[in-house]
């Protein structure tokens, strides 16, 4: 386990402040027999202000606890999480509670998250008032400027949750989260449950409050085209630990771990020449969390295991700056069956 | 793959068509009378050939493949038009004869397998009966025809999933289940309403696949619902695009893809993220789709079209043909250029 922490992934420019830090961050549940589900099992990366960085997962993988983690959700087991140069576990609750409103999330069913007996006003002013944010008049105005803020006019303010459509529920989240004015948010699968002209309005919507508001964002989907489209740098997970985490060319264009690899190829591509209709899919499914295979945790469907695989957990390495990857043969991946070295070409490459 | 051995058009123009959508629409009772949420849909089905039907929520897109079978909520839905199939009109036919083509020349998927197997009956049970209640077979025939059919779709150990139930297999081999059910007496259509929507990437993949495989080996020709064009564009010959309850494009897929001509098609397609755009904004369809309650008068999609004109919201838009094979409902399809993904 302590040769993952080894390597601390930095942040990409020099001196930034770090807003979220991860060392040998784990988060083992219990069981009643048999050892703990190590749904988060060690992971390290920086969250610096300013940027999106995006983690990208099968179910199972523990992305969504790994998000609970980050807003002190769900208290951690093991290793090290820094807030603001905190850490959330040595403060008091009063402490914890001014902290926390810097560190806020978004889930991805917008209709479980709101109160539906509650309209959108009380529901957008009630982080202010368990804050006890500004006075009832500021409050009132607050949230017809936070609505205004979400692409929601002030005719919404009485309506209530059943009477809105899936974006603009997620919209309502969205400026609840905004209200108390956070540094960073947590994206869990937002724009997942939309259509796919709403989910374009959704990630123009995040990008605008980025910029005016200065936001960092985690942002944890499914979706590589969405993880790509959003991010700055992406880490790749896969039961409970990092494959790889480097910058969004580094990712989606150099992957160095079969499973990168694997996921990029997998993604349906509407563009006719980037199909993957020559590609062969990964074959089997992701094991249960509960009993994960040993040494790298990929290697029961990785096409290039091999015998060290199975007898020891790869290093978790910077293989260039910035890009980091836990695989004995990472870089062996990047030549094609047809014997192209594609180190040098990217990706898309491979789908040719 | 077969995709590049049969050319993205799919099976050729003499291939015979299957199944024939001929004006359907559907109407749902609501308090305030009749609301229609399909509007005089019409495509074909040619043997071997898969079809993408895409659109938002409320398209229409379920409920049309829900007619073909005539699975819709008898009382409180009503389809008119006709869906020819073997010879037979499948809205005007009786019941007896819907139960001879469901599940044996005409099957679906759905997106959550757990909802379409039965708990308490193991995936045997289920296959056995699909089986016996089309075929006079023993039971023993039945039961080495269902364990054929788990091979077939790549589940391991056949011979021991058939005795186990649906809750001791993973996500995806529930799916792989669902379709072995679904396939079991060799259907000439298959109706996959989003049935890899909510499986993961990699998953998805091993199902788009087998499905493609099944179809190149059986000839099966499949009607791919779907709101993913990705998927959509992976796995199908040609592409329907549907938009409050209306046809509005109907062409090859690639010509659909790289040269859409329906302004809708256009949108869906600048809508998707891709990893090929960068952090490009991404260009969204401006507005709503109009409540089916108050649909305007002319062109439907007119309101949010950025190409629109006066003439678009005058009067009702007819089909037009844009090419071999290709309709698109757009006044303007003929004088507009719009932007698709690269060749």
């Amino acid at each position: 386990m302590n040769e993952r922490v080894i390597a601390m992934p930095r942040p990409p420019e020099g001196e930034r402040t770090r807003l979220a830090s991860a060392q040998d961050l784990q988060v083992h549940f219990p069981r009643r027999s048999g050892p703990p589900l190590r749904a988060v099992d060690g992971v390290s990366f920086d969250v610096v202000a300013g940027e999106t960085f995006g983690i990208i997962g099968e179910s199972g993988s523990g992305k969504s606890t790994l998000a609970r983690a980050l807003v002190c959700l769900q208290p951690i087991t093991g290793g090290a999480l820094t807030l603001s140069g905190r850490s959330p576990a040595s403060l008091s609750a009063a402490s914890l509670r001014l902290l926390r409103r810097d560190f806020q999330i978004i889930f991805q069913d917008p209709r479980a998250a709101l109160n539906p007996r509650m309209t959108v006003r009380a529901l957008v002013a009630e982080p202010l008032e368990i804050q006890s944010i500004g006075t009832r008049d500021g409050r009132r105005a607050a949230v017809l400027d936070l609505l205004d803020r979400v692409g929601l006019g002030p005719e919404f303010a009485d309506r209530y949750p059943h009477q809105l459509s899936g974006g603009q529920r997620q919209r309502v989240n969205i400026a609840r989260a905004l209200a108390v004015r956070p540094k960073l948010l947590v994206c869990d699968e937002v724009v997942a449950a939309l259509d796919v002209s709403i989910q374009a309005d959704m990630l123009n919507l995040f990008k605008d409050l980025q910029d005016e508001l200065g936001l960092t964002y985690v942002f944890i989907t499914h979706d590589l085209a969405v993880v790509a489209h959003v991010s700055d740098r992406i880490a790749v997970m896969y039961l409970g630990v990092f494959m790889e985490l480097g910058s969004k060319a580094q990712i989606t264009e150099r992957p160095l771990h079969p499973y990168t690899r694997a996921l990029l190829d997998a993604a349906p591509q509407a563009v006719p020449s980037y199909r993957r209709v020559h590609r062969e899919p990964l074959q089997g499914e992701i094991p249960s969390p509960l009993a994960p295979p040993s040494g790298c945790r990929f290697r029961t469907r990785c096409p290039l295991a091999v015998e060290v695989c199975a007898a020891s957990v790869p290093a978790w390495r910077e293989v260039q700056p910035g890009h980091f990857v836990a695989c004995h043969r990472a870089g062996e991946a990047m030549v094609s069956t047809d014997g192209t070295d594609l180190r040098s070409q990217g990706v898309r490459s491979a789908a040719r | 793959m077969s995709m590049s051995e049969q050319g993205a058009s799919g099976p050729g123009a003499t291939v015979e068509t299957l199944l024939s959508v001929r004006g359907l629409s559907v109407f749902f009772k609501t308090r305030a009378g009749e609301t229609q949420v399909a509007s005089d849909v019409s495509f074909d089905l040619r043997r071997g050939e898969r079809v993408g039907l895409v659109g938002e929520s409320g398209c229409g897109k379920t409920v049309t493949g829900l007619s073909i079978l005539g699975l819709l909520p008898r009382g409180a839905a009503r389809a008119a038009g006709e869906v020819r199939f073997g010879g037979h009109d499948l809205l005007a036919a009786p019941e007896r004869h819907l139960n001879r083509v469901r599940g044996r020349a005409i099957s679906m998927i759905f997106q959550e397998p757990m909802s379409a197997l039965d708990p308490v009956f193991t995936i045997g049970r289920q296959l056995s009966e699909t089986i016996r209640s089309h075929f006079d077979v023993s039971t023993r025939e039945a039961q080495e025809r269902g364990i054929a059919a788990l091979d077939a779709v790549g589940i391991p150990l056949p011979r021991q999933r058939y005795f186990e139930y649906p809750h001791q297999l993973s996500g995806g081999m529930r799916q792989r289940a669902m379709i072995a059910i679904a396939t079991v007496c060799h259907p000439d259509v298959l109706i996959a309403d989003e049935a890899t929507t909510a499986l993961d990437v990699t998953i998805q993949a091993q199902i788009i696949d087998l499905l493609i495989r099944l179809s190149d080996e059986n000839g099966m020709a499949i009607l791919f619902i779907s709101h993913d064009l990705g998927v959509i564009a992976e796995a199908c010959h040609r592409l329907v695009t549907m938009y409050a309850g209306q046809v509005v494009e109907d062409a090859p897929l690639d010509d659909a893809l790289v040269r859409p001509r329906h302004p809708y098609t256009a949108g869906l397609l600048a809508s998707m993220p891709t990893r090929q755009k960068g952090a490009r904004r991404l260009t969204s369809i401006p507005g709503r789709v109009p409540s089916p309650a108050d649909m305007p008068d002319g062109c439907r999609f007119a309101m949010r079209c950025t190409h629109a004109q006066p003439d678009c919201r005058r009067a009702a838009v007819a089909l037009v043909t844009t090419g071999p094979a290709a309709l698109a409902r757009c006044r303007r399809a003929h004088e507009l250029t719009l932007a698709g993904v690269a060749a």
